[in-house]
């Protein structure tokens, strides 16, 4: 294997690992698991926004990570 | 090494129960209440109607179905009479709807359960999954073991409204039912717009008729049959229904059938009917999974869905990968519980799914002429062009806000067309230009954050630090990945094919 393709595996790993932390990250700000939603001053009403945005930021890098780690 | 396809496994009992299980889901079980609302007595009119119009292309189902029996179902056909864009359209209608209808029937399931068994509403998504779970298993395991379950519920069932009837003849409740429709013909045309969905599913057949023996034969026999029996059989219900209890009080019934079955069984009778709604639900889910990842292979194999669906299992013979995303997203659907809207949607597809069967049939027997047809649609062209006629009128009927979604689902079907002819190459550029705005986004929420712009409530400065730092490897990681992506080399193009020379060099 050469060079490229391992670290283009490796930084879709990384990539799948931070769309992944995204998602979790989106159920703690739901949930207000561990204060989330104080700490980060969200308010009831910009909630979803918040969410979705996680969300949307997850979905993109695991798709973009799906692309390096299964390179045709 | 020894190719593996799908096997021809289905017979005629098999096909023909897969149809009938398709059809009669939980819908009989709670809509006969509204329809008489609408027509009065007249429903039995009414649903006779939707028999004959169910009839026009279950006929064009028959003949295409046994001239072209591949996988996919209408949407071979389509592919075969249109091609491109069109076909497409017919196939993710039909993989959507499908879908739609598993986790419709999952939900109908767990609610219909809970007249005998207490079941929290926090329960419902759950008892679905797992029952979405359990059918996945069974279409994993074989196409076989899906039509044997299949003959087994839907005898259980036939068996019940067999019952069900019967009782009904020999109950002392049973009067003489004298049709009137007190809203004249106008209510018996709503009745039949809201009722025919209790038709849709049958198709079933089609989708799976790659696997079924003897196909020219059993096909059109095992449709044309499904078309017949589920006549009788709703015909017989709502008669029996309809002589026991009045319209008046059937119309507020939450579930007309587990009424009347308690009116003339007593509590045994409810019990019996809830377990007949629950095995109508299960098989729905069956034949709803199967059908979903049969069509997703055929889209697969003409290249519109990623080549992983494609994939056989060695040891069962079935697309086991097409089965198993289809059941994952038919699990989220009836998870999240935003079903009762898009259900609506499982209408609006199966009913373009029926116009185009009609359209297709007629292109075919234009231009391909000399297609070998074991079975022909009698009265060619008026049947079909009647299944088209019946099938715009009922969508006609359907509310507003159906129509709003069906579009909202062809707009997400060209822009999964069109990603998918845009090629690989392009597409992964665009992510990775995603992924450098991504990049670019944690860059600076990591700089708002360190420079005190953005505050965290109650949190020291430290602890600021350490979050702006894995903000800014998120930020170092998406770039990375984005430049990886942009900066990816084209495959290369095929060679064309040149003849070597057989001959030797001297």
């Amino acid at each position: 294997m050469d060079i490229r393709k391992t670290i283009t595996k490796a930084v879709g790993l990384a990539q799948g690992v931070v769309g992944a932390a995204s998602f979790v990250f989106a159920y703690f700000l739901y949930h207000n698991l561990f204060d989330v939603q104080v700490v980060l001053n969200v308010s009831a009403k910009d909630l979803f926004l918040y969410v979705l945005l996680f969300i949307v930021f997850g979905l993109l890098s695991l798709a973009s990570a799906r692309f390096l780690i299964f390179e045709e | 090494m020894k190719k593996v396809g799908l096997r021809r496994e289905l017979g005629l009992l098999q096909a023909t129960m897969i149809g009938i299980g398709g059809a009669i889901e939980a819908g009989i079980f709670v809509m006969l209440g509204h329809a008489t609302g609408l027509a009065g007595t007249a429903v039995i009119i009414a649903l006779l109607l939707c028999g004959v119009i169910n009839m026009f292309t279950m006929c064009s189902y028959a003949e295409l179905g046994a001239a072209l029996p591949k996988a996919g179902g209408e949407y071979t056909f389509s592919k075969i009479a249109y091609g491109g864009f069109v076909s497409f359209l017919t196939g993710w209608f039909e993989w959507t709807s499908n879908m739609f209808y598993a986790a419709l029937s999952a939900v109908g399931f767990a609610y219909i359960i809970s007249y005998i068994v207490p079941v929290s509403s926090s329960a419902v998504p759950w008892i679905a999954i797992v029952i979405i779970a359990v059918f996945t298993v069974v279409n994993v395991r074989g196409v076989k073991e899906v039509g044997t379950s299949q003959v087994v519920m839907i005898g259980i069932l036939l068996a019940i409204l067999m019952l069900y009837v019967w009782s009904g003849f020999n109950s002392a409740q049973m009067r003489a039912l004298e049709i009137s429709a007190p809203t004249g013909p106008l209510g018996i045309v709503q009745a039949t717009a809201y009722i025919f969905v209790v038709y849709l599913g049958a198709e079933a057949i089609a989708v799976a008729q790659a696997e079924v023996k003897d196909p020219g034969k059993t096909i059109p026999k095992a449709i044309l049959l499904t078309g017949a029996a589920l006549i009788v059989i709703y015909l017989l219900t709502a008669y029996v229904t309809l002589s026991i209890v009045p319209p008046e009080t059937l119309r507020g019934q939450a579930s007309p059938l587990i009424f009347a079955a308690k009116q003339t069984m007593g509590e045994i009778g409810m019990v019996i009917l809830v377990i007949a709604g629950t095995v109508a639900a299960l098989s729905s889910v069956n034949t709803a999974i199967m059908a979903q990842s049969r069509v997703a292979y055929a889209l697969s194999r003409d290249g519109y869905f990623p080549k992983a669906l494609l994939r056989i299992h060695g040891r069962f013979a079935t697309p086991h990968v097409a089965v198993i995303v289809g059941a994952i997203f038919t699990g989220v659907l009836a998870a999240t519980g935003v079903i009762n809207f898009v259900g609506y949607a499982t209408d609006f597809g199966f009913i373009i799914g029926f116009t185009l069967v009609n359209l297709s049939l007629i292109k075919l027997r234009r231009e391909k002429p000399l297609l070998e047809r074991p079975f022909k649609v009698p009265f060619y062209p008026y049947t079909p062009m009647a299944g088209i006629a019946t099938s715009l009128f009922l969508l006609a009927f359907i509310e507003p806000g159906v129509l709003v979604l069906g579009v909202e689902l062809i707009l997400l079907a060209v822009l999964a067309y069109y990603i998918r002819m845009v090629g690989y190459h392009r597409i992964r550029i665009a992510f990775g230009g995603i992924s450098l705005s991504l990049g670019g986004f944690a860059a600076l929420t990591a700089y708002l954050i360190e420079t005190g712009v953005v505050k965290l409530n109650g949190v020291d400065p430290s602890t600021t630090t350490a979050i702006s730092n894995i903000l800014l490897s998120a930020s170092i990681i998406q770039t990375l990945a984005g430049i990886l992506n942009v900066t990816a080399k084209p495959k290369p193009a095929l060679k064309p094919w040149a003849p070597t020379s057989s001959k030797k060099k001297t």
